[in-house]
Parts: C-alpha cells; sequence; structure tokens
C-alpha cells in the first residue's frame, strides 16, 4: 500500500510495518493505523505516522536514550489488549512534544507507546509512578547522548537522508516492561 | 451515570475487590481512600485531560526535519 504523508512524501508500506493503535492515542480515538518511519536523519527520534492522515506524525524516542532505571509497569488488562503473552518481545516509545524552540522540546514519560513486536498491536499506557512527568524535557540528554554516539564512531556523514519505513517485528524490545500482576 | 449517596465513613464496592470510602469531607473537598488490587490503575481524571492536551501539542511538530537535527547536532 502507498500512502502520502506530509513529511515524508509517499511512502510504500508493507502489512509487517502496521502498527495499530486500538482506540487511538489519547484524545485522537480517530487514527488507529500508524507506521514508524525512520527519518534518516541519525536523531534517533522516530515518527510515528498516521496510515489515515497525511499530517498526523508523532516524533518518537526510545526512553532508554534519556531516561535510566525507566519501568513501565502494565495492568492484566493492558497485557490483554496487547494481546502481548512475553513482555520481552515488546518495544516502548515516548511521544516528544518538539515547539519551534527545538531545544524547548520535552518526552511524555507518564504515558508511553508499548507496542507488541509479535502482532503490531500497540497502546499507549498510563503509569502509575507519579514520578513520571507528562513533560519531561529531553533536548540536553539527547544531545549529549549524540555527541557521545558520534565521538565513538566515525561516521560517513550521509549525503541525502535515507528514509525508511520500520518492520516492527525487527524492532529492538525494550527491556524494562513489567507486568503488574 | 450511577449517582449514589454516601455518608462520612460509608462506601462503595466495586466488583468484589475495589472499595471507596469517603474518608474526610471538609468544605469543597471530599477525600476518597480507595482499597483495589494492586493492577488496578488509579488516576485522578486531570492526568488523562493533561496527556490529551499533550498528544494533541506532539502532533504540532515542525515540519521541517532538518530544523530539528541541525538543533541537535550543531
Amino acid at each position: 500500500m502507498i500512502i502520502k504523508t506530509g513529511r515524508f512524501g509517499s511512502l510504500t508500506i508493507d502489512e509487517n510495518e502496521i502498527i495499530k493503535i486500538g482506540g487511538g492515542l489519547l484524545g485522537l480515538s480517530e487514527y488507529s493505523q500508524f507506521c514508524l518511519v525512520d527519518p534518516g536523519d541519525e536523531t534517533l527520534i522516530l515518527w510515528l505516522q498516521s496510515l489515515d492522515h497525511p499530517d498526523l506524525a508523532f516524533p518518537v524516542l526510545e526512553p532508554k536514550i534519556f531516561k535510566s532505571g525507566y519501568i513501565v509497569r502494565l495492568s492484566a488488562l493492558e497485557l490483554k489488549e496487547l494481546d502481548l503473552k512475553d513482555i520481552t518481545t515488546a518495544a516502548v516509545f515516548s511521544i516528544l512534544t518538539i515547539p519551534e524552540d527545538v531545544t524547548q522540546m520535552t518526552a511524555n514519560l507518564k504515558a508511553p507507546v508499548v507496542i507488541n513486536l509479535t502482532n503490531q498491536k500497540a497502546k499507549q499506557v498510563v503509569l502509575q509512578e507519579n514520578e513520571y512527568q507528562i513533560k519531561q524535557s529531553v533536548f540536553k540528554e539527547l544531545r549529549t547522548h549524540l555527541l557521545t554516539i558520534q565521538s565513538n564512531q566515525n561516521r560517513l556523514e550521509q549525503d541525502t537522508p535515507q528514509r525508511t519505513v520500520l518492520d516492527v517485528a525487527k524492532l529492538a524490545p525494550s527491556h524494562f516492561i513489567k507486568s503488574l500482576s | 451515570m450511577l449517582v449514589l449517596t454516601r455518608k462520612l465513613g460509608e462506601s462503595i464496592a466495586i466488583d468484589d475487590h475495589i472499595k471507596i470510602v469517603v474518608v474526610q469531607i471538609k468544605g469543597k473537598q471530599v477525600r476518597l481512600g480507595i482499597q483495589a488490587p494492586k493492577e488496578t490503575k488509579i488516576h485522578r481524571e486531570e492526568v488523562y485531560s493533561a496527556i490529551r492536551d499533550q498528544n494533541q501539542e506532539a502532533t504540532k511538530a515542525p515540519s521541517e526535519l532538518n530544523k530539528v537535527s541541525k538543533a541537535l547536532k550543531g
């Protein structure tokens, strides 16, 4: 299937790349089908692109990059909704809010998106922990992380970033998911 | 919506495992005690509305991606 997007032009999407968020993200129930786009800009920020609306895309980031000790505890109901039988086969992403002043970007640690890598079902879960912020500033941490990667690897600069739609089954599982029950 | 009247110290039961007790009434504030299995998630409604608002904000990311990458890598 070919979809048109505002940021990434036309994308060819395979069945195994479709992420299904039953009931959508909170407050955006009308959009339930997404794919994960790596724009190839080497910022580690991926984009959860809606298949239903070309201009709807959420920047997302793996929380392990900027928050150590982060734990996502899922209830029995959430595990059931995701049809997640093995908690080691899921990935977690924080939704980023990137304002015009990019240095003010924040990540939502309170309500991450969990993706079951075996069936592509995903859900935005609300965590009980009060210390997890809805607006956690993240620019400094991400920038430092990127500088570390850059100094460790002498990579060739790409002339034109290569955008790719990611195969859900090949995403790296996050190993900080726990079951509440 | 089911509406029940309760006095101080009285409670309501939801299913077999969830109990909500009126702990204190002070002016316009009511303190509730909630007993529930640990896998039950309990939030103030404001948490959900704040997350809904934040999701809306997140849809407004800059459309020029190189603006973001320049700020991060420059």
